[in-house]
């Protein structure tokens, strides 16, 4: 009996071999009705773009890993040499650790990324769909979940943006505290100025502007976010009206000086305001920052926000990993408890059975004995099996607590042959 | 922080520490000022449970402190519970009040650090608890003196949340123009946010300060005759009056948003603090 996870991630694998043995939706369905050896008694697949694992209850670790690679094999008609030097293998709270890590995204490439919570609640779901969950992977993907919630909401390790267009969005947020009834100016109809417009569009902002020196690609990028373009020479009278600008022009020297900014700041009546300059040379004069309720950030600056973001997610990451201890260790518990007690019924069970076969037994030899006789009899045989099982019982509840019941458990269920 | 009139003679009288308020109000102390400590634990560590801890303690001291407040105004009438009140740290639940009323508003977690050891400052500056005897003879006009401490004490409040909102707002400002968003930077919520809580507080807490300065002038008329009277010794009351007024305009006419608003708050409250300690030297 033991809990055994296969797989590979994007530590331990390149993408090459990562692509090659991803599951699509319908291949996972596939999989999870296909793939029944003898010893695995449940079983979930979990694949995303940075990992394919394969989590599974099983009675023999070792043989259950074999499977799995020959299946893996199999199913995307590849050979094993091409990824079994990839490919880990972790049992028990081992295993339990991982689930807890990969679903609290302590395993991601970026650390703290949302996504894979769903991911692994996807995973679960298929396989408790395609009835591959059972009495010992069903609580344990339910507690990793919950252990996933917990950690996002107890630790800060998603709270800070960690790319250039979450930061400039998160600074946004910092000032203006809604974007709903802001107003954006994008200068320059680049890529970059682009992908930045669309992560503010996609915070439901009030309006934007659009203006290029050559009007026709600000014609086309204002149709594509359903936004407003205005002539290259407007823009500085637009100021007024906008609350952030994203700047990205090639233009050779700052367009926009502290003078210009301050007069649209009185027309504005003092109303913050935020420049996003990502141009290299820059568009917007440094000087800009020091004018009171204008917020200046060139690229560079966006840039540090996201290094300190990261190192800030690394120290919220070591107490997430504390509370994933936590949780492993209760999860053995209840392993524990869940492994000892009905070992010790059964044991139980199967003494009084043969205790009441014999005593019985022995009543028709003796023929009719009185009340008195009868008593002493039934107390001497209770008294030899309880004072016999005493031992290994309460070893049993020493074991389960002290975290050793697996080997307990199988040492007494063997020794007593109560599986049988 | 509130200019106590000499008292008239009818209010004046033996006055005793009662010795079960004084326990109360040490177990109030002790609540708010273990309650900041927390709140500036929390900010450290961020530990989810530090934070309920916190506000476990701030309402289990606030409850105390409603309760014997309302059991005062339930025994006194109000001229002498404005008397009292002021004894019982009145102040300090009115902080917590604007305190709470903000919370619930804007859900800034952050506010608590700063304002909670405010609302501990208050009670701990009023002092022993002294209670007057209720036989005093109790003449009608000076219900006014009970309206007017109240009022006062809400305005005073209402300022001292736009002073945290300030302060707030000023640490939020640097870290934004540094460029180095460090923890303050996380911790504290959004300009916008800020400013309006300044602006929120000025709208609730300027009335009460105009109408605490009528009742006041009011009482003065019927005590001593004359409004000038008390005006000439209330300095702060004036002060944060003007304060008001001007911060009031300053929005409306001119234009002070964000960080002028926030730096005319922090320097005004500080002003009025100063002018009280003049004051009662």
């Amino acid at each position: 009996m033991a809990i055994v996870v296969v797989g590979l991630n994007h530590t331990t694998a390149p993408v090459a071999v990562r692509e090659r043995l991803a599951f699509s939706e319908e291949a996972l369905a596939q999989a999870l009705t296909h793939f029944r050896p003898p010893e695995v008694q449940e079983l979930v697949i979990l694949s995303t773009c940075n990992r394919v694992e394969i989590y599974m209850q099983t009675r023999d670790a070792d043989a259950s890993a074999a499977s799995c690679v020959d299946f893996m094999a199999a199913c995307h008609t590849v050979t094993s040499s091409q990824f079994i030097a990839h490919l880990y293998q972790l049992s028990d709270l081992e295993a339990v650790r991982h689930l807890f890590r990969v679903a609290a995204s302590l395993d991601s490439l970026v650390l703290g990324e949302p996504q894979i919570l769903g991911q692994v609640k996807a995973a679960y779901l298929a396989a408790q769909a395609a009835g591959r969950t059972g009495s010992i992977l069903a609580p344990l993907f339910e507690r990793a979940l919950r252990v996933a919630k917990t950690i996002r909401t107890e630790t800060g390790i998603n709270d800070h943006a960690v790319s250039v267009s979450y930061a400039a969005v998160e600074l946004a947020k910092k000032i203006f505290e809604s974007l709903q009834q802001r107003t954006v100016m994008v200068l320059g109809a680049g890529d970059t100025a682009e992908l930045a417009a669309r992560h503010l569009v996609s915070q439901g902002i009030a309006g934007m502007f659009i203006a290029n020196r050559t009007s026709e690609r600000a014609v086309h990028l204002a149709q594509a976010l359903q936004a407003k373009a205005i002539p290259w020479e407007a823009f500085p009278e637009h100021l007024a009206y906008t609350d952030i600008v994203i700047s990205s022009t090639s233009a050779p020297h700052p367009i926009i000086a502290p003078a210009m900014v301050r007069e649209a700041m009185r027309a504005r009546r003092s109303r913050p305001m935020f420049f996003i300059d990502i141009a290299v040379p820059r568009d917007v004069d440094p000087a800009v920052n020091t004018l009171e309720n204008v917020f200046l950030y060139d690229i560079d600056d966006l840039q540090n926000v996201v290094q300190e973001n990261r190192r800030e997610r690394q120290r919220e990451a070591l107490a997430a990993e504390e509370l994933v201890w936590q949780e492993v260790r209760q999860f053995e518990q209840w392993l524990a408890v869940r492994d000892a007690v009905p070992t010790i019924v059964a044991l139980r069970q199967h003494a009084e059975a043969i205790r009441r076969q014999e005593f019985d037994k022995a009543l028709n030899k003796f023929g009719p004995l009185d009340e008195r006789q009868r008593r002493v009899l039934e107390a001497l045989t209770c008294g030899i099996v309880n004072k016999l099982l005493h031992a290994p019982t309460v070893s049993l509840k020493r074991a389960s607590q002290e975290g050793q019941v697996r080997d307990a458990v199988h040492m007494v269920r063997q020794l007593f042959n109560l599986d049988a | 922080m509130l200019h106590r009139p000499e008292r008239p003679p009818e209010l004046r009288g033996a006055e005793h520490i009662s010795g079960m308020y004084n326990v109360f109000f040490h177990v109030i102390l002790f609540a708010y000022l273990l309650a900041s400590l927390l709140f500036w634990l929390y900010m450290g560590l961020r530990q989810r449970w530090i934070f309920h801890l916190a506000h476990a303690l701030l309402g289990g001291g606030f409850g105390l402190q409603t309760f014997i407040l309302s059991y005062n105004l339930y025994i006194r009438t109000l001229p002498l519970w404005g008397e009292v009140a002021t004894s019982l740290g009145f102040l300090s639940w009115a902080i917590i009040v604007a305190y709470l009323a903000a919370v619930w508003r804007y859900r800034i977690e952050a506010l608590g650090a700063f304002i909670v050891p405010l609302a501990f400052l208050a009670a701990a500056s009023a002092g022993v608890p002294v209670t007057t005897p209720i036989r005093l003879p109790l003449a009608v006009q000076h219900l006014w003196l009970g309206l007017h401490i109240v009022l006062a004490l809400l305005g005073y409040a209402a300022l001292t949340l736009m002073f945290c909102a300030g302060v707030m707002y000023l640490i939020q400002e640097r870290q934004l123009k540094s460029k180095r968003p460090g923890a303050w930077y996380h911790y504290l919520p959004s300009l916008t946010l800020l400013d309006e809580l300044n602006a929120k507080a000025l709208l609730l807490g300027f009335p009460f300060l105009t109408q605490g300065i009528v009742t006041g002038s009011v009482w003065a008329k019927y005590t001593y005759g004359s409004y000038l009277q008390w005006n000439l010794t209330s300095l702060p009351l004036l002060l944060a009056w003007f304060m008001y007024a001007l911060l009031l305009g300053g929005r409306r006419t001119l234009g002070w948003q964000g960080i002028k608003a926030a730096r005319a708050t922090v320097g005004g409250f500080i002003v009025v603090l100063a002018s009280y300690f003049v004051h009662t030297l």
